[in-house]
């Protein structure tokens, strides 16, 4: 602990608290997020287990936020993670404008590539929503906060907690009580992140877990037995009945969206799992390959941590930078113009 | 835990004894139940030597415990002691525990021992698959984490600290207490071998290998120490090669102090190696540079003098044609390749000829640039006679130059209609009285742009005749923007012409001094495009003032197909005022006439020179973004674009 010099308090999460700090050897910016452990007897839990073990096994991924260190901390320990400027969730509240066609495109490519990442590991993080998904200070989106993540395995009938995700991005499975459950749970939750992106707005923003479910049913349909064979399967499904309703075009819901970004939420939105489509597979979509092309990540925005307003990368173009390329530093020429023409 | 780092606040020292005994009162029992027995007197040995900045928390608590008047008594030798305890949450690092609720006493140290001591457990049971632990809800998970990814780590104690110059080593305790109590902390890790992954490749080697890794993880103690003394001296180095470093070093490695600055010295044999033969490399190059160098500033010298002492005609019979295309790489390349003596005598006597003409010319160049049909008639009439041997035709040149510098000093009583005409008379007339010495340099410089393959030698000249004329003072009061202008646009010139005969990079260049120099001053530029390459051309161009350099952007598209004559009619349709337009086009004519016959050689030269500019300027236009770095010549040259 002594390593790091605290410079200010980022956050407070639902497993603990995160500085911002400065690792003192090497001037580093981190992050250290403070895991309590309620008792000690009880030793560590599975869960802090696991969010190391996920990080650590992953951690050579560039879209997944990266663990430097664990230490014990007082009556807990430490996690160290490289210092990100921000997340998704504040770059949708924040930016002024809508985000851009080709700007969604990168979010979605990096999300998806992180998430095939985890997905090869058999790892999944059964948490995704844009306030886990941390936005650097390059611009590039990284997976973090693997809390919940845990190893999936595809054969064997391994009992997992339904409890898991935040509402507004838990799949139908998992609100219908379901046990056994596989990655398809973080593609579902890619697919309202999709559309949030695409909406600026989330996509089934349910108060509680019931009126989640009536989110989800009333834009993809009541699910019969037809659509999704598995839903008489799961606990809760003979608890509560929706009356009959069809779904929704998705067009509707996402409007003014290119039809193979519809395509795309398509696939990602339908109730059984395994019909959802892979996150590798994903990534092979027309979506990312016809014109406007994915943004380069230096044409993100990069709001403040906890700012106003996003900053839109409006440097005064007279700063030159050694990183930067020379034409983003070079005046514009229509600047001056006027002067210009002045003097000829 | 302990930090090296932390403040260490001497005068404290009696708070914080008071603070850490009190805080000790509450909790003795911990500590002494995680403590053996056996550490004791060693912690205490080792708090009054260096332990303190290595000291794992544990030890420094247990000894606190142990001897409240030890601590009395080492506090002032062993700083980072109090320096620990200033950092406990006490009242002395307020703002930090203030953001930083978490204070850090002697109960969380015990605690985070106790974290540490599971941490270790899980490890075990991760990779060395031992579950006599107490951890039993974690075995399942561990068991499905080590099966699905390799888990490997080599564990070992160092065996010999590393000793090197500038570095210092805190040594630890030389029996390193048992695994459990441990931290991963930086400092134990620098202490303890500790390699941990997931993969491992295995090759032959591995065999050797193994067998220290099987010793060590056996972890006797007692082994250990006699090893020590049998082996005596190990040094372990981790030296690698980072290939990608070198070849960053090498692309900077402009010059070997550069480099020196940048990179350490190199630790490996191949980096050595490498180093070595460098600089071997280097002496013997920089050995034969020196010769060389020696050489051509001897024989520049000589030439310069002799040049004072001659005459200024003898220069046309000593410039051979079909020698000049080959000289052409070499200038262009570099001015280094020693000229033979011949050239560079030819050069500076060029020089010499035209500041001895100098008093000569003016009146004639007065007149041609005052009116522009008689103005030309002249110098171009010379050409034409001249015109079958080149080397009469470089002495033209000379004329011509004069000429066409001459305006800013002469054009005062023409007095001719163009605004920005008047602007550069004005501070040209004020140059007039030092023209004499102006000039010396001038021609020169104008020669370059009007040369197209012959004077080309000249332009290595230049270089030396700038320099010379820099250190004339009356140049630089007079009228410094001019001088800028004509420095900057004539190289280019010079190299524009050449590129025809090489690709079209140069021109870029050319581009992009032009296009500075008319930003700096607006204009003065018309100058400087008046000494574009060729006589009419250059004529017709200070004629079409308002269009600078411009004209050939707007030109461009068109005139690939084209003469230069041509050109300029095309682009005369944009300009603004008819008056200028008849001029031109009445130069034109006059010069197509007088030229053609004689001048065949150099068209051909011409289109083929714009070509490249043309070519260049129109993806630099468009593309400004991609090539911003072209842009400075560029940008301006489009801002002033409406003003066509």
């Amino acid at each position: 602990m002594d390593q790091y010099s605290i410079l200010g308090r980022i956050g407070e999460g639902a497993h603990g608290i995160v500085f911002k700090a400065k690792h003192i050897e090497t001037g580093e910016t981190v992050a250290l997020k403070k895991v309590a452990l309620r008792r000690l007897e009880d030793g560590i839990p599975n869960q802090a287990l696991r969010e190391i073990k996920a990080l650590q096994e992953i951690e050579d991924n560039q879209y997944v936020v990266k663990l430097k260190d664990v230490f014990p901390h007082g009556t807990g320990f430490v996690l160290v993670f490289e210092y990100m400027l921000s997340d998704l969730s504040e770059v949708i509240r924040n930016s002024q404008r809508p985000l851009t066609a080709s700007q969604v495109k990168s979010y979605m490519m990096m999300l998806l590539k992180g998430v095939a990442f985890c997905h090869e590991n058999s790892i999944m993080h059964r948490d995704l929503k844009p306030a886990n998904l941390l936005i650097s200070s390059t611009g590039h989106l990284k997976i973090a906060d693997f809390g919940l993540a845990r190893l999936f395995s595809n054969e064997g009938d391994r009992l997992y907690s339904h409890q898991v995700a935040t509402r507004w991005y838990r799949a139908p499975e998992l609100l219908y009580g379901a046990r056994k459950y596989d990655e398809g749970v973080d593609l579902w939750a890619v697919g309202c992140i999709f559309g949030e992106l695409l909406n600026n707005s989330p996509l089934f923003p349910g108060e509680n877990d019931i009126e989640q479910l009536c989110c989800v049913l009333r834009v993809l349909g009541t699910p019969n037995q037809k659509v999704w064979p598995e839903i008489t399967e799961l606990p809760d499904y003979n608890k509560i009945t929706f009356k009959e309703n069809p779904p929704i075009p998705l067009e509707e819901i996402v409007p003014d969206t290119s039809p193979q970004a519809v395509d795309l939420l398509k696939k990602f939105l339908v109730y059984p799992s395994k019909q959802r489509i892979s996150a590798r597979q994903a990534l092979l979509h027309p979506y990312f390959f016809t014109d406007p092309l994915p943004a380069h990540h230096s044409e993100l925005p990069i709001p403040q941590r906890g700012g106003k307003h996003s900053r839109q990368r409006m440097q005064p173009p007279h700063e030159f930078t050694v990183d930067r390329p020379l034409h983003e530093s070079v005046v514009d020429p229509s600047l001056i113009q006027k002067h210009a023409m002045s003097c000829s | 835990m302990i930090s090296r780092y932390s403040r260490r606040p001497v005068s404290h020292n009696l708070e914080i004894r008071g603070l850490s005994r009190s805080c000790l009162d509450q909790h003795p029992l911990p500590e002494e139940a995680d403590n053996g027995t056996a550490h004791s007197s060693r912690l205490l040995h080792n708090l009054q030597e260096d332990m303190s900045l290595y000291s794992r928390s544990e030890e420094s608590s247990a000894s606190s415990v142990r001897s409240g008047c030890q601590t009395l008594t080492t506090d002032d030798t062993v700083p980072s002691w109090s320096g620990i305890h200033s950092y406990t949450g006490t009242g002395i690092s307020t703002e930090r525990s203030s953001v930083f609720s978490w204070g850090y006493d002697e109960f969380d140290k015990a605690a985070s021992r106790q974290v540490q001591q599971m941490f270790e457990e899980i490890d075990e049971l991760l990779y060395e698959r031992k579950c006599e632990t107490q951890l039993k809800g974690l075995q399942d998970e561990c068991q499905e984490w080590a099966f699905r990814f390799p888990h490997l780590r080599i564990l070992g104690t160092q065996v010999v600290c590393p000793t090197d110059e500038g570095f210092q080593w805190y040594a630890t305790p030389a029996q390193t207490p048992s695994p459990s109590s441990s931290f991963q902390s930086k400092e134990n890790t620098v202490s303890e071998l500790y390699v941990q992954g997931r993969r491992a490749v295995l090759c032959r080697p591995t065999v050797e290998v193994t067998n220290p890794s099987i010793r060590t993880s056996g972890n006797n103690e007692d082994e250990l120490p006699s090893v020590i003394e049998a082996e005596g001296l190990i040094e372990e180095y981790l030296a690698y090669d980072c290939r990608d470093m070198d070849e960053e070093c090498e692309r900077e490695y402009v010059s070997r102090r550069r480099r020196r600055r940048r990179c350490l010295p190199p630790v490996s044999p191949y980096r050595c190696r490498q180093e070595a033969v460098l600089d071997m490399l280097f002496d013997d190059v920089w050995r034969e540079l020196i010769g060389w160098i020696e050489e051509l500033v001897r024989k520049h010298w000589d030439g310069y003098v002799l040049d004072d002492e001659k005459s200024t005609v003898a220069l046309s019979p000593k410039c051979p044609d079909p020698q000049n295309p080959f000289m052409l790489p070499s200038n262009v390349s570099t001015v280094l390749p020693p000229l033979s003596q011949t050239r560079t005598q030819q050069l500076t006597t060029n020089l010499q000829a035209q500041t001895s003409r100098v008093p000569v010319g003016p009146a004639v160049a007065h007149h041609n640039l005052n009116d522009l049909i008689m103005i030309h008639g002249i110098p171009l009439q010379q050409r034409n006679l001249g015109t079958l041997d080149r080397l009469n035709q470089s002495d033209c040149r000379d004329s011509e130059d004069k000429v066409s510098h001459r305006p800013g000093s002469s054009v005062i009583p023409a007095g001719k209609p163009r605004p920005r005409r008047a602007l550069d008379q004005s501070t040209s007339s004020l140059t007039r009285p030092p023209q004499s010495a102006r000039r010396r340099n001038p021609p020169p410089r104008n020669l370059m742009p009007i040369t197209s393959s012959v004077t080309q030698p000249i332009t290595t000249m230049e270089e030396v005749v700038r320099g010379t004329r820099l250190t004339t003072p009356s140049d630089r009061l007079t009228s410094p923007p001019m001088h800028l202008s004509r420095n900057t646009l004539l190289p280019p010139i010079g190299t524009g012409d050449i590129d025809h005969v090489y690709s079209g990079q140069h021109t870029r260049l050319i581009q992009k001094q032009r296009g500075s120099s008319s930003r700096a001053h607006s204009a003065v530029t018309d100058e400087g495009i008046s000494l574009q390459p060729r006589d009419k051309l250059h004529l017709l161009d200070v004629f079409s003032r308002p269009n600078t350099t411009h004209t050939f952007r707007s030109d461009t598209p068109y005139h690939r197909s084209f003469t230069g004559i041509d050109n300029i009619g095309q682009g005369r349709p944009g300009r603004a005022s008819v008056g200028v337009d008849s001029l031109g086009i009445g130069v034109t004519g006059i010069s197509l006439g007088i030229s053609s016959s004689s001048f065949i050689d150099s068209f051909s030269h011409r289109p083929m020179g714009h070509f490249p500019i043309g070519h260049e300027e129109e993806p630099d236009a468009k593309a400004s973004g991609q090539a911003r770095s072209h842009n400075r010549g560029g940008s301006t040259a489009r801002s002033s674009r409406p003003g066509l």
